[in-house]
């Protein structure tokens, strides 16, 4: 079993405790994106946005489209029938943040600006 | 039993469990550990966005489990790093040990550390660690004696210091430092000084082909076209001095970040083979040859 399992004891288990109420802003270049991405799908699926560790500068931007997840842990904004699903462990780093779209060649595709960020990596992947 | 020295570490413990655990924790830090075995350690940094050195850890796998050795004046901030960072859809969950685990060291000559291992004819594995007794052991050989880390339960820690290191000398934090300055292991002293990896001679800690970790941009430039402001070194004076900032006779900005009375670790810009005098002291220095975390 080894040091950390049984002997009667269970390490204490350290959780995300601050959680905000999210509002993000969708610019109409990324509405339009959105919804030409998700095809009529926008019943079943959602577009998540979260953030996770790494990246240059700390943390990372994800955007997915997913089916919808159970609704108990996120907050979800409606955007003319998409819905965006914001995870409350992620609510403080990603509050306030606007999403845009950008449609060019080189460097184009969705685009995050971050109050919450005191730096950006040059790729635009990564904050911290 | 012949004679060893013993010091019991002032450690934060935390573990990450979960499959995604290893994924998880490898975007914070410097090394690579995706290839990490089980009872295998990797000693690693934990950078911020400019590159500088905001905590070490010794990473230990055990089983599906990673234990991670940090230091306690950041311990707190730390968890918060590897907690916050975690991706919603991943399988991974953080705890706190500090309260249930140990980190002892004991010190002394091969024959007598092997009286120190409760158990006879195992010859403990420099690279791995060896489980006896829910009682973790590594050893590490220096240049003139060898060192067995054990990590256990901290309600175990009376009956083993009594049952294997009774005869034996608890070493001071002064004392300790002197082990750490003589062998070339850096401690919390040396990371709190703002410092890059490089800086303190932690290069062997910092794997650039893994991918983007917090720091990695700073890392990458500086070994691609960087030139080194500071550097660590091992001094040695012919009066005691105390750790602290000083501006030497010479023009130079001296911080010693440990100091054991006349020997210890500095960082120091640009300097040659000058011998470096602050008011009455005269100081002189030598590279480290090799240099370790704890």
């Amino acid at each position: 079993m080894g040091i950390l399992g049984g002997g009667g004891f269970s390490l204490p288990v350290i959780t995300q405790t601050e959680v905000v109420d999210v509002k993000i802003t969708v610019t109409d270049n990324a509405l339009n994106q959105m919804k030409k991405t998700m095809e009529g799908d926008e019943e079943t699926h959602c577009l998540v946005i979260s953030a996770q560790s790494g990246g240059c500068s700390g943390y990372l931007y994800d955007m997915k489209i997913i089916e919808k997840p159970d609704s108990q842990n996120f907050q979800i904004q409606n955007f003319e029938g998409v819905e965006v699903f914001i995870h409350n462990g992620d609510s403080s780093l990603l509050n306030g943040i606007e999403l845009d779209f950008k449609d060019t060649l080189m460097g184009g595709g969705f685009n995050i600006t971050n109050p919450n960020a005191s730096r950006e990596c040059g790729c635009g992947q990564s904050f911290g | 039993m012949g004679k060893c020295d013993y010091y019991i570490h002032e450690c934060s413990f935390t573990v990450a469990e979960g499959k995604d655990s290893i994924e998880h924790i490898n975007r914070l830090i410097t090394s690579n550990i995706k290839l990490i075995s089980n009872l295998e350690s990797v000693d690693t940094l934990i950078c911020n966005a400019n590159g500088r050195i905001t905590d070490s850890l010794q990473i230990l796998r055990i089983e599906e489990q990673l234990l991670l050795l940090g230091n306690p004046e950041v311990a707190e901030n730390t968890r918060k790093l590897i907690v916050s960072g975690i991706h919603w859809n991943e399988d991974v969950r953080i705890m706190n040990g500090d309260m249930i685990l140990s980190k002892i060291s004991v010190i002394g000559s091969e024959e007598n550390l092997q009286k120190v291992i409760p158990k006879e004819n195992i010859r403990l594995n420099e690279k791995k660690w060896f489980i006896y007794d829910e009682k973790y052991f590594k050893k590490t050989i220096y240049e003139e004696t060898s060192k067995i880390d054990i990590i256990l339960r901290t309600s175990e820690i009376e009956r083993f210091i009594e049952e294997i290191c009774s005869s034996n000398n608890k070493l001071t934090k002064e004392n300790w430092n002197r082990f750490r300055v003589e062998n070339g292991i850096l401690s919390f002293q040396e990371y709190e000084q703002n410092l890059l990896p490089s800086e303190l001679g932690l290069d062997k800690f910092v794997d650039l082909k893994k991918g983007c970790y917090p720091g990695q941009e700073i890392h990458a430039r500086l070994e691609s076209r960087g030139k080194l402001k500071r550097k660590i070194k091992k001094f040695n004076s012919d009066k005691n001095i105390q750790p602290g900032k000083y501006n030497s006779e010479n023009g130079k900005k001296i911080n010693i970040t440990t100091s054991t009375g006349k020997n210890g670790f500095f960082i120091v810009n640009n300097l040659e083979e000058e011998k470096i005098k602050i008011e009455d002291l005269s100081l002189s220095h030598e590279e480290l040859d090799s240099i370790e975390i704890c």
